[in-house]
């Protein structure tokens, strides 16, 4: 079975964010790690190569140093990886750039994350399914498989449906899915020989067709700390003030 | 004439909250503005109430796609029916709730026609024919404004980030269409299962009471469950305590779980990582209640307790219960 896992670089979780003008951030001195969301659609992909044999293939588009990260996902298993060599990363760029190069793979299953920590968008898996014509799962927290369907949990709002499409297929996946594993030193060595190609992509004509700006969250004014070693006491001045500020 | 469609969700005949703080935003708005609101409503059977609530939020038109197909959430079914609507009525904006249906429908529809979409949006400036849009992104460790000029947009709304809105009732035109007849059937629901306790949703809650790893085990949320009782609350989680076993993933808040925004967010025994305030930092009112005075949940709250939530828990619920009596 081939399997191609979208993998995006993200801000670590730990970043404190610097703005260097209301349209760009400071990425100096920024440490990188793979979308957390990405890490299960990778691990996922490796358990199922362990049961039916196969590839996995990482996809990225990103900076040309993103290569660095994308060995992290080489080191926890997967055979190699492919970076598209983009400026821009924007859901649309990005769909249509994974669209343009996927199209030429003959492969069973897209894994991917169902959303990225940075830009909270949840969108590239939707709009590259719709793209490639294929089915996709969203939000996924569990896969089987059984003759020639895939079967998976998706999380609804209270509920979970259970969906079954057909190779090629497209699913992305929230966590719950699967504990990742954590590389092994044979990996890590094996991760630096192992290949990723480089796709320089086509300088995409800029449609900006809207304006973002950001803004950092103004700074929180100190909160109303109470003493909490008489708890009748500290509790009847919490209940005073939520009455004040009509939240209860 | 400029149209605004609202797709909205339902639930035992009355509409998700979520559906009705859009209603409720766009239509202050549109009282101001010439724009016409169009409201589709979908199902296998529409409660003859849902018709007047929508109408209390000065809707235009009410499309309807009463059918047995419609029950269940289904993309390959939807989206034939749905583009079509959108075709046909041409709006600017289409709105979703930031829900299981909104996030996974917005986005492909927004493909579809090869337009933005606007994830996750917390608040809106409209003027004339722009609109603004902010939300979070990193986490809500920065605002992304977005700013769109008139051509059609998919927005999906975080619950709980619109006030109360006054009603303005209208007589909308009324009408049903049939959906498409689909080819594609690519994509099956074959069950679903409900979640067993009707737990209440984290992300539409209201109030919720969240625990961390300070509850030291999983029979100890008791405490919060019955707090949330009183209040009417959901019961959510750190990670630390999920990972722990206590509370199911279902309940996690924060970057690797849900992102809420309550009126209101206890926070028990939670030490206040980046990663957990990245999904209750846009609450309106947090409280913290940790033993530790240098907790850096204490830097995001309205309100904190520093004291054992052991001892602190229970009298809250008590002195609430005598409340909530009267
Ligand atoms: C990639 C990544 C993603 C992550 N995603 C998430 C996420 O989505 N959500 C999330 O929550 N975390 C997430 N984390 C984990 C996060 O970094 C923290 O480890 C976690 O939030 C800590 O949980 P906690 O506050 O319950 O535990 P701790 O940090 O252990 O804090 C426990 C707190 O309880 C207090 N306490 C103990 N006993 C008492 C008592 N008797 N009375 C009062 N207070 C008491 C302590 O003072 C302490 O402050 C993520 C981490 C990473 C690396
Ligand atoms: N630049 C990218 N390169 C590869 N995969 C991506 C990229 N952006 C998004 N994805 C995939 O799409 C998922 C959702 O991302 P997003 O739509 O940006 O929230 C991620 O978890 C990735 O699996």
């Amino acid at each position: 079975m081939k399997i191609l896992v979208l993998v995006k670089e993200t801000f670590d979780t730990e970043t404190k964010i610097v703005l260097e003008n209301s349209k760009k951030i400071n990425n100096e001195g920024i440490k990188y790690i793979i979308n957390p969301y990405d890490e299960f659609a990778i691990e996922e992909a490796l358990r199922i190569r362990e049961k039916f044999g196969g590839e996995v293939v990482i996809y990225s588009v990103g900076r040309r140093e993103s290569e660095v990260t994308l060995r992290n996902g080489l080191a926890l298993g997967a055979d190699k990886a492919k970076l598209i060599v983009s400026e821009k990363i924007d859901s649309i760029t990005v769909s249509k750039l994974l669209a343009e190069n996927i199209t030429k793979e003959e492969f069973e299953i897209i894994l991917s994350g169902w959303i990225a920590i940075d830009d909270n968008n949840a969108q590239v898996p939707a709009r590259l399914s719709q793209l490639l014509d294929i089915p996709l799962v969203n939000v996924v927290t569990k896969i089987d498989f059984s003759d020639d369907k895939i079967i998976c949990h998706r999380e609804g709002d209270n509920t979970v449906e259970i969906i079954k499409v057909s190779p090629p297929a497209m699913i992305a996946v929230q966590r719950g899915i699967n504990e990742p594993r954590y590389p092994t030193v044979k990996n890590i060595l094996q991760a630096k020989k192992k290949q990723i190609d480089l796709i320089i992509s086509e300088n995409n004509e800029d449609i900006n067709r809207i304006n973002i700006t950001y803004q950092l969250p103004e700074v929180k004014k100190a909160g109303l700390i109470i003493d909490g070693s008489k708890p009748e006491k500290a509790v009847n001045i919490l209940i005073q003030k939520l009455k004040e500020a009509k939240v209860l | 004439m400029d149209k605004i469609l609202v797709i909205v969700e339902h639930k035992n005949g009355l509409l998700k909250k979520v559906s009705q703080q859009i209603l409720g935003f766009i239509s202050d708005f549109c009282r101001q503005s010439e724009k016409k609101i169009l409201v589709l409503i979908y199902g296998e059977k529409i409660a003859e109430r849902l018709f007047e609530e929508v109408a209390s939020w000065g809707a235009d038109e009410i499309i309807t796609i009463e059918n047995q197909c419609f029950a269940n959430y289904n993309p390959a079914i939807f989206i034939p029916t749905i583009a079509d609507v959108i075709k046909k009525n041409s709006p600017q904006l289409v709105f979703f709730g930031n829900t299981a249906v909104g996030r996974d429908l917005s986005p492909r529809l927004a493909q579809y026609f090869n337009s933005y979409m606007i994830s996750d949006v917390i608040d809106i400036k409209i003027e004339k024919d722009k609109f603004c849009f902010t939300r979070p992104v990193y986490g809500g460790k920065l605002f992304e404004e977005v700013e769109t000029n008139g051509e059609l947009v998919f927005v999906t709304v975080r619950p709980n980030s619109f006030g109360n809105s006054v009603n303005y009732h209208k007589n909308p035109h009324i009408y049903n269409i049939e959906p498409k007849a689909i080819t594609n059937f690519s994509y099956m629901v074959s069950d679903i299962l409900r979640k067993e306790s009707e737990e209440k949703s984290l992300s539409e809650a209201e109030i919720i009471v969240s625990g961390g790893k300070g509850l030291k085990s999983a029979e100890n949320f008791v405490l919060l469950e019955e707090l949330a009782r009183v209040l009417g609350a959901a019961v959510g989680a750190s990670r630390s305590a999920v990972d722990a076993g206590w509370r199911p993933y279902s309940s996690q808040v924060g970057q690797t779980g849900k992102t809420v925004k309550p009126k209101l967010y206890i926070a028990c025994g939670i030490s206040g990582a980046m990663q957990h305030l990245a999904g209750m930092s846009t609450s309106q009112v947090i409280v913290a209640i940790n033993k530790d005075p240098e907790a850096p949940i204490f830097k995001v709250a309205d309100y904190g307790i520093i004291g054992d939530l052991f001892e602190i828990v229970p009298v809250l619920t008590e002195e609430l219960k005598k409340i909530f009596k009267d």
